[in-house]
Order: structure tokens, then sequence, then C-alpha cells
């Protein structure tokens, strides 16, 4: 492109809002920035001087897509704080739970977000009548995905069924074992996907990158373990500051995230190069067909990674609901003693590794609170990529450039901004009352 | 296309209820589940769900929409109308989800031909929009009128509904 600026205002196809913007001047890069102008959270401050039983399901509505993973890491960090050890029926669900939102928001995301970009068409709405068997196959997705969720929690977003130390109300087994047909017989639209992936053109850009996630000795982790970086160092979550530092810039309202180096990169591709030893056997197989190999430093591939972990969650979750009929649903009391302390909660939410920590007084409620998104986390790693694209695609058209941009922060599958909504009217009927 | 295991009639308040008058779509729902409803009416909290709303409006036959919305009226207006009045109805453009989420998801659903037959939607100007939970004065005095209001379309609804 010959001098100028690129400014995407309000980028679009992410959860929220986000700018980009690149000045060019004597056919070299000037200036580029990754904005965030959405007014900061504020569950913080609002969890502060609540009951330890309220925090979870007030932070479920910090986001309208991952709200089951901070229900999660919510319960988790309580419960440290509180010195409870739930049953490993309680963590068996809980994962199923967790697998079931990893599913909703992938297909989401792969499928309405990210997949309209590798068509090359501006949204999904062009693709059901181009490619409608694709487009339905991630509808029916979406729907098994939804069904699991309300199923489990009491409710396809915003759990109300998981408390501190247990569950408001179990499945039954004849639910369990229902839901495991259906979660069967979604594995052909999970290969369907697998195989729409199959065919697009992702494009080739590489960065080396540190990639963190949970790293479990036992199983792809999703629920629990260390917090691992590609780097080759772990750390236990209850030290999580000494691993992510943050820090902000002035030109953004979101706080941002470094390790060892400048900037790190989570969600599913960090988690594929951490683990992908323990994917399972069909997510295996999967990986291979799209070709994506551990250490994968393209962050385009980061929506192919969803791709393998939406099989792989499908197919752990057979594992699990056998795990879990095979020992029986036992009722249980959610039984808390109620102490002061601090603990701290990780859990990987689809779009990365999540932190939450509170700190209780001795009558269990909320003193001090910290939580640490995954989108934060990316910012930097978003602008890193940035710096090291756009001198490689600088002779391309500005319209090319713009979009290769929107792909990239896009691919990332950065949800900005989902604590409040407002709909904006332009009214031309109606009636008042 | 109508699937039989859903109810017909689908309730759905929008909105975030730690965020002061956004929360009123699930205050209205609170409201409408303490009166008592026709068979084939399901109540739902869409929370600030986006796109993950298009399954839960798919394949019914109505859909009754409530949410907080910002028409430059005093707080606690509330207005009643159809999407296409609303000018909600933005076809082929990009999905962007955050703010105007519903208008994407049936005009995605439409397209898929799974959009119910029958779309309306109740907005209420906020007065208070910020982090806490509580409705201000005026949002909380609309409350009961607003019910009143949705209440009267199921009614009027419920004959075809019932035949469903």
């Amino acid at each position: 492109m010959k001098d100028g600026t690129i400014h995407v205002h309000y980028l679009t196809r992410v959860e929220g809002h986000g700018n980009i913007h690149v000045e060019v001047e004597g056919g070299a890069l000037k200036a580029f920035r990754w904005e965030i102008p959405e007014a900061p959270r504020f569950f913080e401050a609002m969890v502060r001087g609540q009951s330890y039983a309220d925090v979870a399901h007030i932070v479920s509505r910090i986001c309208g897509i991952c709200s089951i993973g901070h229900t999660l890491c919510a319960l988790q960090a309580v419960e440290n704080a509180l010195g409870v050890r739930p049953s490993e029926q309680t963590v068996l669900l809980r994962k199923l739970l967790l697998h079931g939102e990893t599913v909703q928001s992938h297909v989401l995301h792969a499928g309405y977000l990210a997949a309209p970009d590798f068509f090359g068409v501006p949204s999904v709405v062009p693709l059901v009548a181009s490619h409608r068997e694709a487009v339905l196959t991630i509808v029916r997705l979406h729907r098994l995905a939804n069904e699991w969720c309300d199923q489990i929690g009491g409710r396809t977003t915003h759990p109300i069924t998981p408390v501190v130390n247990g569950w408001t109300r179990l499945p039954t087994p004849e639910e369990l074992a229902n839901l495991r047909a259906r979660i069967e017989a979604g594995m052909a639209d999970a290969w369907a996907l697998v195989e729409i992936f199959r065919t697009l053109d992702i494009p080739d850009f590489q960065r080396p990158t540190e990639y963190i996630a949970l790293k479990h000795p036992e199983e792809y982790a999703f629920y629990e373990g260390v917090i691992a970086s590609t780097d080759g160092d772990t750390t236990a979550v209850p030290d999580y500051r000494q691993k992510v530092h943050e820090f902000v810039v002035p030109y953004s309202t979101s706080k941002r995230a470094r390790a060892n180096r400048n900037s790190f990169a989570v969600g599913a591709l960090a988690r594929f190069n951490n683990n992908a030893e323990q994917l399972s056997p069909q997510a295996k197989k999967a990986a291979e067909a799209l070709g994506l190999r551990p250490i994968c430093t393209n962050p385009f591939l980061n929506t192919v990674a969803q791709v393998v972990e939406v099989v792989h969650a499908l197919e752990d979750s057979l594992r699990l609901i056998d795990l879990l009929l095979a020992r029986g649903i036992e009722p249980e009391v959610p039984w808390v003693q109620v102490r002061a302390g601090r603990g701290v909660g990780a859990v990987e939410v689809p779009r990365g590794i999540l932190f939450h920590e509170y700190t209780l007084d001795e009558t269990g409620h909320v003193v001090d609170a910290n939580m640490i998104i995954p989108t934060g986390q990316n910012h930097q790693n978003i602008e890193d990529d940035m710096a090291v694209l756009i001198p490689q695609i600088l002779d391309r058209p500005e319209e090319e450039i713009r979009l290769r941009l929107e792909m990239l922060v896009r691919a990332y599958d950065p949800c900005i901004s989902c604590s409040t909504h407002l709909l904006h009217l332009e009214l031309r009927g109606g009636k008042s009352r | 296309m109508t699937d039989r295991r859903r109810a017909p009639v689908l309730v759905l308040g929008l909105g975030n209820p730690y965020w002061g008058d956004d929360g009123v779509g699930q205050a209205a729902l609170e409201a409408l589940s303490r009166r008592s409803l026709p068979p084939g009416v399901e109540i739902r909290d869409g929370g600030t769900g986006g796109l993950l709303l298009l399954d839960v409006i798919a394949d019914r036959e109505h859909l009754l929409v409530i949410d907080a919305a910002d028409f430059g009226e005093a707080p606690g207006t509330v207005r009643d109308f159809s999407p296409e009045e609303a000018g909600l109805c933005r076809a082929d453009r990009p999905l962007s989800f955050h703010q105007a989420g519903l208008a994407e998801v049936l005009d995605l659903a439409r397209k898929l031909g799974m959009a119910p037959r029958n779309v309306h939607l109740w907005v209420v100007q906020p007065g208070r929009l910020g982090p806490g939970r509580g409705l201000s004065d005026p949002v909380q005095a609309a409350l009961p009128g607003l019910v009143d209001s949705v209440c009267r379309a199921l009614g009027a609804l419920l004959p075809e509904a019932a035949r469903v």
C-alpha cells in the first residue's frame, strides 16, 4: 500500500469491540496499535463484601460466552480459600460441564465468526446459501452443546446447579446415558467440522511465541493442573502472580500480561502446544488430518486447534460419563465450614487460562478479589504478532492488509467485553406506553 | 420447521442483572414466573449470550423478547414493536454481535429456515447502567405495566399456541 493510515474501528465478528490502527510513511511501518476502547470491568469491586456462596453466580455474568468457566474458576478459588476438597463425583461432573462449554464456544467461534474469513465472505449469512450443509453441521453441534450445558448446569449459560463443594441438582444415570448417546451421535458432526477446516486455506505466518496453559499428569488439562509454559517451566496455580505479570498501556483500557518474554499466548493453540500428547485418540487423528503439530507458532491455526479440541471434548466426555455411570451417582450435601483464607482457581476456558483469586474474612465474605481473563493475556501477543506480520504484507493492497489483520485478531477469539450489553435502537414505529 | 420437544412460545429476557437497569429483562422474567402462564410457554434468561441464542430461539412459533434499550426517552419508558418496526433487520451485514446481536441472530435464523414465525420485542429505557444489582426507581415502577403487556400478548397467542 502507499503511505497512509488503516484504521479498523470496531472490528466485527469478535465478542466486543476492538480497534486496529496502522500508520505507513515512506513505504514503511511508522506506528500501529491494537486498541481496546471498552470500559474496564468492575466485577472485582462488585464481589467485595459478598458472601462466598454468591461469588460464582455473580462472576458468571462477566461473560455471556464463558460463564461456565468463570463459575467453575470462582468455585475452585473459594473452595481453596475455605480448605474444601470437592468429591471425585463433583470434579468429574465439573469437567463434563466444562467440556460442554468448550464445544459451545469453539463451535460458535470456528463456525460462525472465523469460518467466513477462510471462505472469503463478510459473515456466516452468505454461507447459508453457498455451504448450507456446513452451516447446518455447526448448528447441530451448537444445539448439542447447549442441551449438554443445560442438562448438567441447569441452564445453557450462567449455570445454576454448580455450588461450593457440590451441586444443587445431580443428573440421574438415565439423563447421563441419554446425554452420552447424543454426544456419541455428535461425533459425526465433529468430524464433518474437521473436514470443513481441512479444505480451507489458512495463512502461513510464524512467530516464535511463549504458550501458556494448564498441564496435568493424567489428562489434557482443562479443569486442573499446574501452569505450564512451552519455554519449559511450570508454576503452581497459587503462585500464578509469579508467572503472569499484568501491566497496562495508555491506549487501551484492558489490562495486558507478560511472562518470560514481552508477551505470551493462551487458548486452544497454547493448550495443544503444551499437551498435544494427551489428546483423545480421535482428536489426535483430527490434528493429524488437519496438519497440526506441536509446537505450532502460526496464530492463525488457533481456530484449527479449537476444531481439534471439539473432537477431544466430545470423546473425553464419553469417558467421563462412563466413569460416572460405573461409580454410580451418589447423593451429596454441599457442606461447607466457613473460615478466613485466600484461594486461587485456574481453569482453561475456551479462550485460554483464567485465574480467579479471593480473600475471605472469617464470616466468609470477600475482602479482596483478582481475576485475569484470557483475552487480556493475549492482547500484547496480538500486537507483537502485528509487529512481525505488517512488514511482511506491506506491499499488498490496503484492503488485503486490513483483512489479514482483522483475521489475525479474530483467530485469537478475543472476548473483549460481554459483561454489559445494550441495544441501541433507531425506532421507526412501535407503541409508546 | 418446529421442534416438537420445544415449547412453541419462548419469552426471552436479555441483559446482565449485575449491571443496574440492564437487568430489567431478568426482573421481568421473575415477575412473569409468579403469574400463571398458559402451557406451551417457556421463560428463559438469555443473559448476554449473543450468537449462543441462535439455537435457543430456533424452531419456535413465537418469540417474545424483553430487553433494556437506549432509545432516548425518559427512564422507565416501555415500548413494544416487531423487529421490522425497530429497524432490527439488517440483512447481510457482518455479525458484530455485541450490541445488536439479536438482529443478526434473527437474520441468521431466518436464512436457516429456523426463525420463529412471529417475533415481538419489549424494550425499557434504562435510568442507571453500571455495576451492581437492582433497578432504578423509574424502571422498577415500569415493571408491572411491562409484565401486564407481555401477559396480554401471551393470552392473545394462547389459542394459537395450544393448537401447535
